[in-house]
């Protein structure tokens, strides 16, 4: 303790050295600045010239406010955040993004030195949004949260953007804001809030903040077990600095509790009875999915029920996470002249448009979703109340076992022909659908900006041989990647954001590449240039500091392209003519260079690369460093959708 | 800032048939002032790039979006009359945009040239789309 002591009066002396050392450095840097060298000073002393005043060291120590005073100014053996770390070690968590803040230092010190910087390791993040981010990407990958930590309301206000996307997007993120509850420094006092949690409130599924102890073990394990609860989302606990500071009052009557996880929701046996019964005698079935399939079970399982059904599987445009086999002749919506007599939704929160396409012509529509079970909240993701026949408030691949069981129970033997004969018909259609595609795809081949199918082939002839997986998003290539690149496995594809908004795909891409990471498996991103301009760059550099491999191409069209095109709309709906349009929605004059700013991040880069010719031997050079074990990065010029 | 799409895709084959039966009506009409326009290709190449910024849906090269201009099947009167008055909810109309300006975009893509190798000719699309045929036979 005495050597703790004099450590801190050193420490104090430094800081007044430092002080002094700063004020004079920020004076000579002043003078460096009007464009007087030291040498011309002492050479002209009398020549009167522009300056800076010199603070004095009362003023920059005014600039420099020290810490806030903690409790127990002297050794603490046993900190309360050192608890706090037990109780998170409990729930398995191999990752926490830290982006330090004064008002979370004790559980920074705590995770670093009691806990042994493992389980969770700390992962440096350079934006709290990126942190979140990395955080939603990793959860959808690995199949479990990871932890962000934030300081104060400025770290949850980088971060509620990356939480509103896990929130939209349904995906558990543990996160933690450590809070100066009683702030004296004129730095944390605008940090700290009456009701830490109201900022992110509208899109977490609870916010606590304990103000004991056995309270925050109590809390935490609510917190994860209620994120990771269908429908999941992301959860929030306020830790006050001072409950990581203060001793322990009793370290053998404090217990971490146990983690006991709570079985998914299944449909009603009645229910699942009457789906089966319509699904079994319908005509022309089809499944739509949602959020499904977020794990290898639940990927076998939709297989079986669309081979089952011999129905097809329509996954929609956006939105989706991992759902069906994008080259399996069910996938789909069975062609142009599929007409559905029953439509079964599974995790899909809005089912109005399957209503609308068959109650016309006496259609029944069944609906498995966990959202029934939400609770109120502000945000108008939850899709339109719908008028289907059958409604499940249930987890949809948890209720699948049983939906299959009993579909195979009540399925006559005298229906299989029929189910056989709908299977070729749909397999007939896929065989037209698929080669038009193709077909599609060669125009542009050759041209210059590179066509997005061309992109998108390129990347596939490189990986064929390689456990991959997009940790991207594909809204921005349209349906080419699950055209050109076999969805055959669960983790092939990470889904979309979720809320829609630009900033997820760079820093969610390294999320789910550090998961893929513990299963050697090739990630990459595929991401557009106004994404990336958000907060990937910084996170690339995570991905360059923590050795995470993982291969971003920049879908660069070199701008906001959705917006281009509906401002363009706009315009001509007014007739105001379409020559303004690019105003406040191009990136160009200058057109960033996102290979000179990987490469300035320590990461390899090549672009960027118009000429579609030079784009696979560019993936093959980028793709060996990522099998390496690196992070790489290929600037691709593109054709804007 | 956060951005916000509108869902395209889900319009799908509803949109596909409307698409048919306005080239359909179009291209049927008789001659008028819109035939008559000479249109001049290289006054049209900026007006495609940068007046009318076609290139936004279309792509830069007028194939390579999502609704391909190349190769051009429409008439030239079909084509003025359909930009001016679209119907889709996808194509805005450009009722203010002169039969002389579209006729100039419409001589320009017509000198673009089909850049679309055969899938035979593509090795790489070739052996997708085997794979895929494959995969679907599974």
């Amino acid at each position: 303790m005495a050597k703790r002591v004099d450590d801190a009066t050193t420490d104090t002396v430094d800081r007044r050295k430092f002080l002094k050392g700063a004020a004079a450095g920020a004076a000579g840097a002043a003078g460096a600045l009007v464009g007087e060298s030291v040498g011309a000073q002492q050479s002209t002393p009398a020549t009167p010239r522009p300056t800076v005043a010199r603070p004095t060291e009362a003023a920059a120590r005014a600039d420099f406010v020290p810490p806030e005073p903690r409790v127990g100014a002297s050794f603490i053996a046993h900190p309360g955040s050192d608890y706090m770390v037990d109780v998170l070690k409990a729930m398995d968590f191999d990752y926490v993004a830290v982006n330090p803040g004064s008002a979370f230092e004790g559980l920074h010190e705590s995770i670093i030195n009691h806990g042994g910087n493992r389980k969770p390791e700390i992962l440096t993040v350079l934006h709290e949004e990126a942190g979140a981010a990395i955080a939603h990407g990793y959860a959808k990958a690995a199949g479990k949260p990871m932890m962000t930590l934030m300081h104060g309301t400025v770290g949850l206000l980088h971060a509620s953007m990356g939480l509103f996307q896990a929130w939209c997007d349904r995906v558990p993120v543990f996160a933690i804001v450590g809070h100066s509850r009683n702030p004296t420094s004129v730095i944390n006092r605008p940090h700290s809030a009456q009701d830490m949690g109201a900022i992110v409130r509208d899109f977490m599924k609870m916010d606590d903040e304990p103000t004991e102890l056995e309270v925050f073990g109590n809390i935490a394990m609510r917190a994860y077990t209620i994120g990771r609860t269908p429908p999941m989302g992301p959860t929030l606990l306020v830790v006050d600095s001072e409950l990581q500071e203060a001793p322990i009052p009793d370290p053998a009557k404090l217990a971490v509790p146990r983690l006991t996880m709570p079985s998914m929701p299944q449909g009603d046996s009645a229910a699942v009875r009457e789906a089966a019964r319509l699904l079994a005698t319908a005509e022309r079935p089809l499944i739509r999915t949602g959020k499904l399939g977020r794990t290898a079970a639940g990927w076998d399982l939709i297989i079986e029920l669309a081979e089952l059904l011999q129905a097809p599987v329509d996954v929609g445009t956006y939105g989706s996470w991992q759902d069906f086999p994008s080259w399996h002749a069910l996938y789909g919506a069975g062609g142009p002249d599929y007409r559905p007599d029953v439509i079964i939704g599974l995790e899909l929160n809005d089912m109005t448009a399957s209503v609308r396409a068959v109650r016309a012509s006496g259609g029944k529509t069944i609906s498995i979703c966990s959202e029934y079970l939400a609770q109120g909240h502000n945000i108008h993701d939850f899709g339109n109340y719908s008028e289907v026949d059958v409604a499940i408030a249930a987890d949809g691949e948890a209720t699948l076992p049983s939906l299959i069981e009993e579909l195979r129970r009540q399925s006559p033997s005298f229906t299989a022909r029929a189910r056989s004969a709908r299977g070729e018909t749909i397999a007939a259609a896929h065989k037209t659908i698929r080669e038009r595609e193709i077909d599609d795809a060669r125009y542009g081949w050759n041209g210059s900006p590179i066509s997005v199918p061309r992109m998108i082939a390129e990347l596939g002839r490189q990986i064929q041989n390689d456990d991959w997986a997009i940790v991207s998003g594909h809204q921005f290539t349209g349906q080419w990647q699950r055209r050109l690149l076999n969805h055959d496995k669960f983790y092939r594809y990470n889904g979309d954001c979720g809320g829609f908004g630009i900033g997820y795909d760079t820093p969610a891409s390294v999320g789910g590449a550090l998961a893929h990471k513990a299963h050697g498996r090739l990630p990459i991103g595929i991401v557009g240039d106004g994404d990336f301009n958000f907060v990937g760059a910084g996170a690339l550099w995570t991905a360059a500091h923590h050795k995470i491999p993982l291969l971003l191409v920049i879908h660069n069209n070199r701008a906001y392209h959705a917006e281009v095109m509906l401002v363009q709309r706009t315009a001509a709906r007014r007739g105001r003519g379409n020559d303004n349009v690019d105003i406040g929605n191009v990136i160009r004059d200058p057109a960033p260079d996102y290979a000179k700013i990987a490469q300035g991040f320590g990461v390899y880069a090549e672009g960027p690369i118009s000429d579609p010719s030079a784009l696979g031997p560019a993936f093959e050079r980028a793709l060996a460093r990522v099998r390496a074990g690196e992070p790489a990065l290929v600037d691709v010029i593109s054709q804007p959708r | 800032m956060t951005h916000h799409w509108k869902l395209r895709g889900s319009l799908g084959a509803g949109l596909a048939l409307l698409w048919a039966l306005v080239a359909t009506v179009l291209s049927a009409q008789p001659p008028s002032g819109n035939a008559a326009a000479v249109g001049n290709a290289a006054r049209g190449q900026p007006l495609f790039s940068d007046t009318f910024n076609c290139y936004a849906c279309h792509g830069f090269d007028a194939q390579s979006g999502e609704r391909r201009l190349v190769p051009m099947n429409y008439t030239q009167e079909g084509f003025i009359t359909f930009v001016q008055s679209s119907p889709l909810p996808n194509m805005p109309a450009f009722p203010d945009a002169s039969a002389q300006d579209l006729a100039d975009i419409y001589a320009y893509i017509r000198t673009i040239p089909v850049d679309a190798p055969a899938v035979n000719d593509l090795p790489l699309l070739r052996d997708i789309l085997e794979r895929k045929t494959r995969a679907a036979a599974q």
